[in-house]
């Protein structure tokens, strides 16, 4: 769906539906979006999704105070909506849920970052703390790492030398317990000999020349001895990953994986690359690292967005708008003295009463702090909704970690609400508002 | 000719001792082009292989096709001075006016006995056409003058500067031509002159004719007899035109072709009895002829001296290629061109980096002022740090577009001029300043600022332009140091060599500032590393405006540290 040039930014021009936010909430709005062929527009700062781990979590802690591990994810969103939880999973079903995963993942598959996940289980993955992780759906590159780690197969864990946040050693200390086939080495990266820093977006630009990996896998090879499984740091490639990977195999003998590393990492480069590169192409204008900075309604109801940026403003007029702005780090949620806000649309929020209650006495707290699942509320259809529970504008949808009533961080389930909730997003707006006769249309 | 007032003699002496003079200056000035030390060969290259490099190549040029280059530079280039052209149509027409009618005036007229003489046989300097030519290029000179002196009034700055040399140029100029037409006119009315004359070159048949003769020259010829009271009469202006005839046009021309000096004459007729008993003509002659051999004898000292040097700049530099310096012969020509300046501006009107003067305000970085200093550092002056780092920062901030070179009236090669002083600059301890800059780290220029910003004065510190960026914290408050910048850094990546490694990458920069130690991030290589590719800036999740906070950084590093001592030693403690 090629949209005219001419009327990008022609504010006559009525798009059918602008996305505010480009983190994943955003730009699985957006996938959703033109998959749907509706006409869209995206705004939102360069690197919303820089930050993500390349894992996407379902739901794996319920509730948070007890810190309980779920290893069917489902099981543990059937017992949030059995306790009558506001949670925005209370509001989609697990049909939907399973449709919007599958939706994204054939679509990362298809431009080249494959993803693996099991129907009713959570996935435990090894992070860069040699902490185990619960998560749903992990990228191909990792899921040898899974598999050695159920198996507790003898592995090799590689590290380099000037590669801040992440250690083999601090991995295996922390899992020998239960893993004591694990083993780490530290080696030079190629071409760094001296150098006391390295960077991992670096390393994985240089991966993607085979020499490099020849180079290296040269070193690895006499430290590999009984090891079955060779774990790396996520840095292996940036666009050929599945190819680096598979190179690696064959020169080392056995499988490899990656181990995620801290934010912001090669992965959320990873996905930063193909949401860039692939989603204009199917049709989305993608209006980089413009803000929205204002909003005003037209009578029949289309909303039109000043959008600001290095550039003079411009206007976009939209029959739709999801509202993807994430909460405090995406700047979707402001605060001042007086409590949070949301700055665009200036929607009610739920938030603790004042200041002094946004945070318990205790920093690590286990049940998290009120100020954590403070957002934007919304009705069945993921429109906002004021404090009586009556829709503000019929044409309006909330997407993302934006929402209250979750906590998404101690809950593992950002992706999952991100992906669940944008999808529940769309639809809503095809099917209680496009396909509505009485509106005007374009 | 009896000129009894100072004699023969002396202006015969006068004139030898100002040749003398002339020529000694002459082969003084060159003989200094083989002995100054200019550019990378300096003091390398013996003045015996200077000399016979020189004498080397002008053999060569002579005697090869370049031959056929020489006639094209001296027709276009030096007779018809195209090059002057090609830049300004009106200070073609000042330059070539004085040029030609000052050069007319010295060969038919100063050397008329050598000269004109010779080829015309029947000259007399009171003939036609030589009095009305006289005239003519007399006026030339005059109105060139005249527009030289209009613009030195009209334009005043940095692009056309006007010095003594100047002054005195014009003024030798003005005195020699207008005294010149003073002695002619004065001549005319003079009663002395014309007794003198008729005394040698009239007899008279009948006892009116001298009158008559008188008659018809006062009436027609502009001469004044103020004693003689006569009625001229028909009759008697038509005897005395037949005896003028007779006796004198031979010699004279009606002296109204002498068309300034007649008319200025006629101004001069009510003061005609004194000017000729106080002998106006025989002063106003002596002021004439004196100020020419002045004006000779000054000439090797002064701005005259580019008739010699441009002629040869311009031949040297039109038949031997501008690309390929021959480091023999480099020394003299470029000892030869810093004298063939003659400050014209035209370079720095055209130089490309010109705009930059506007805003640093330092006038080394205009190429007629830069050409002046390494016309000093040539001789050896000796120049402070401060003074050498301002020649340093206008010497840098050039590109070498070639622009001047190709515009110069002299031919000079610029281009080489500013390379090879920039080699004598690197060599001193002022090269480029990111070779400087890192001469120290981080913390090594952080403990200098802090050495040596305590002795500066208050006025100093008040000059630093508003810095926006770095002096906002809001700019870079917002970043969480998560590392993106560095990552997508391809300076940072494509290090290789420890020794020349980043030492603070850009998110440590960030960090920096945000703890307020911008003395640390000034010093940073990663400043003067920086592409400015925009990779961090565009990648920044939080919409930090990396690059420009970097470029900003990078100009206030440049502004501190260049008035820092390079090479003091500081004493101080760390700690």
């Amino acid at each position: 769906m090629a949209l005219p040039k001419s009327h990008n930014y022609d504010p006559k021009h009525v798009f059918d539906i602008m996305v505010i936010g480009s983190g994943i909430a955003g730009m699985a709005a957006s996938l959703f979006s033109v998959n749907r062929k509706l006409s869209t527009v995206q705004a939102g700062s360069v690197g919303g999704t820089l930050f993500a781990s390349g894992l996407f979590d379902l739901m794996a802690i319920h509730p948070v105070e007890e810190k309980r591990v779920w290893a069917d994810p489902w099981e543990a969103i059937a017992a949030l909506r059995k306790q009558g939880s506001l949670h925005p999973y209370a509001r989609i079903s697990d049909d939907a849920i399973q449709s919007a995963f599958e939706e994204i993942a054939s679509f990362l598959s298809s431009a080249g970052m494959a993803y693996r996940f099991e129907k009713n289980r959570n996935l435990p993955v090894i992070t860069s703390m040699g902490t185990i992780k619960h998560t749903y759906c992990v990228p191909e590159s990792m899921w040898h790492g899974v598999e050695a780690y159920n198996e507790k197969a003898p592995c090799l864990i590689i590290d380099f030398n000037g590669l801040r946040e992440f250690s083999g050693r601090q991995i295996s200390s922390t899992l020998r317990e239960e893993w004591p086939g694990l083993r780490a080495v530290r080696i030079s990266f190629p071409d760094t000999e001296g150098l006391n820093e390295v960077h991992p977006v670096h390393l994985a630009q240089a991966l993607e020349l085979s020499a490099v990996r020849e180079s290296l896998a040269a070193r690895i090879q006499p430290e590999i001895r009984e090891a079955r499984y060779a774990g790396f740091p996520a840095v292996l490639g940036i666009k050929k990953t599945a190819a680096i990977c598979a190179h690696l195999e064959k020169l080392l003998g056995i499988p490899v994986f990656e181990i995620p590393m801290m934010p912001a990492s090669v992965p959320g480069f990873r996905l930063k690359e193909i949401f860039d590169s692939v989603l204009p192409p199917k049709g989305l204008l993608r209006l980089i690292d413009k803000r929205v900075e204002s909003v005003a309604r037209l009578d029949n109801g289309n909303f039109i967005l000043n959008i600001g940026g290095p550039d003079q403003e411009q206007f976009i007029q939209a029959r739709g708008v999801i509202l993807a702005t994430g909460r405090f780090m995406g700047k979707g949620l402001l605060s001042d003295r007086k409590g949070i806000y949301e700055p665009l649309f200036h929607l009610p929020l739920h938030q603790p009463e004042s200041r002094i209650s946004w945070h318990h006495e205790r920093f690590l707290d286990p049940s998290g702090h009120p100020i954590n699942s403070a957002g934007v509320e919304v009705d069945d259809s993921f429109r906002a909704v004021d404090g009586t529970g009556k829709t503000i504008y019929d044409n309006l949808f909330i997407a993302g970690s934006i929402l209250a009533h979750q906590d998404w961080m101690r809950m593992k389930c950002g992706s999952g609400l991100a992906i669940a909730t944008a999808y529940a997003a769309v639809n809503a707006f095809i099917n209680n508002f496009m396909n509505k006769s009485d509106r005007i249309t374009a | 000719m009896e000129r009894t007032l100072l004699g023969s003699t002396f202006l015969f002496t006068f004139l030898f001792v100002s040749l003398g003079i002339c020529l000694a200056g002459i082969i003084f000035r060159i003989a200094r082009w083989f002995a100054v030390d200019t550019g990378p060969e300096a003091g390398f290259i013996p003045v015996k292989k200077r000399v016979s490099a020189v004498l080397k190549g002008t053999a060569a040029a002579l005697f090869s096709l370049k031959f056929l280059k020489i006639f094209k530079v001296l027709f276009f280039d030096l007779l018809l001075q195209s090059r002057i052209l090609k830049t300004s149509l009106s200070r073609w027409i000042m330059h070539f006016s004085i040029f030609f009618g000052f050069m007319m005036l010295l060969l038919m007229h100063a050397l008329d006995e050598i000269i004109t003489k010779r080829l015309f046989p029947g000259y007399f300097p009171t003939l036609d056409p030589f009095q009305f030519l006289r005239n003519l290029f007399g006026v030339m000179v005059i109105v060139g003058v005249g527009i030289a002196v209009y613009r030195r009034l009209r334009y005043r700055g940095p692009m056309l500067i006007t010095r003594y040399t100047d002054r005195y140029a014009v003024a030798l100029l003005a005195v020699i031509i207008v005294s010149g037409f003073l002695e002619e006119s004065s001549k005319m009315i003079s009663e002395s002159s014309f007794n003198r004359m008729m005394s040698g070159y009239f007899s008279a048949c009948e006892p009116h004719d001298e009158t008559a003769l008188k008659a018809f020259w006062s009436r027609e010829y502009g001469s004044v007899f103020p004693t003689m009271k006569f009625r001229i009469t028909p009759e008697l202006l038509a005897r005395g035109k037949k005896l003028s005839e007779e006796s004198c046009a031979s010699c004279h021309a009606d002296t109204r072709t002498a068309f300034i000096s007649y008319p200025a004459a006629g101004f001069m007729k009510p003061f005609a009895l004194s000017l000729s008993k106080s002998r106006a003509e025989v002063w106003l002659y002596y002021i004439h002829v004196l100020a020419c051999f002045i004006g000779l004898a000054y000439l090797p000292f002064s701005k005259f001296f580019h008739l010699i040097t441009d002629p040869l700049t311009l031949l040297v530099n039109g038949i031997s290629d501008k690309k390929k310096v021959n480091p023999l012969t480099a020394m003299p020509r470029r000892a030869m061109e810093l004298d063939a300046c003659t400050e014209c501006g035209t370079c720095s009107r055209y130089c490309s980096v010109a705009p930059v003067f506007r805003m640093l305000q330092n006038t080394e970085i205009l190429p007629m002022h830069k050409l002046r200093t390494v016309k000093r550092l040539a001789s050896g002056k000796d120049m402070d740090s401060a003074e050498l780092q301002i020649i340093s920062e206008g010497a840098f901030i050039c590109t070498t577009c070639f622009k001047c070179t190709e515009v110069c009236p002299a031919g000079i090669n610029l281009q080489d001029q500013w390379l090879a002083s920039r080699e004598l600059l690197s060599e001193t301890g002022h090269p480029l300043p990111h070779v400087w800059l890192k001469k120290f780290n981080a913390s090594e220029w952080s403990d200098r600022m802090r050495y040596f910003e305590a002795s500066w004065k208050e006025a100093d510190a008040g000059k630093e332009r508003y810095y926006n960026l770095t002096d906002d914290s809001n700019v870079f408050a917002p970043c969480i140091q998560c590392q993106t910048c560095t990552n997508v850094c391809p300076v940072v990546a494509a290090r290789t060599d420890p020794k020349d490694a980043v030492d603070i990458t850009p998110h440590k920069i960030m960090n920096l500032l945000r703890l307020g130690l911008h003395d640390l991030a000034l010093g940073s290589r990663m400043v003067w590393d920086c592409t400015t590719c925009y990779q961090c800036q565009e990648n920044c999740p939080q919409g930090i405006k990396v690059t420009d906070i970097i470029y900003e950084l990078k100009n206030r590093a440049y502004e501190h540290f260049k008035k820092i001592d390079r090479t003091a030693e500081i004493n101080e403690d760390p700690c």
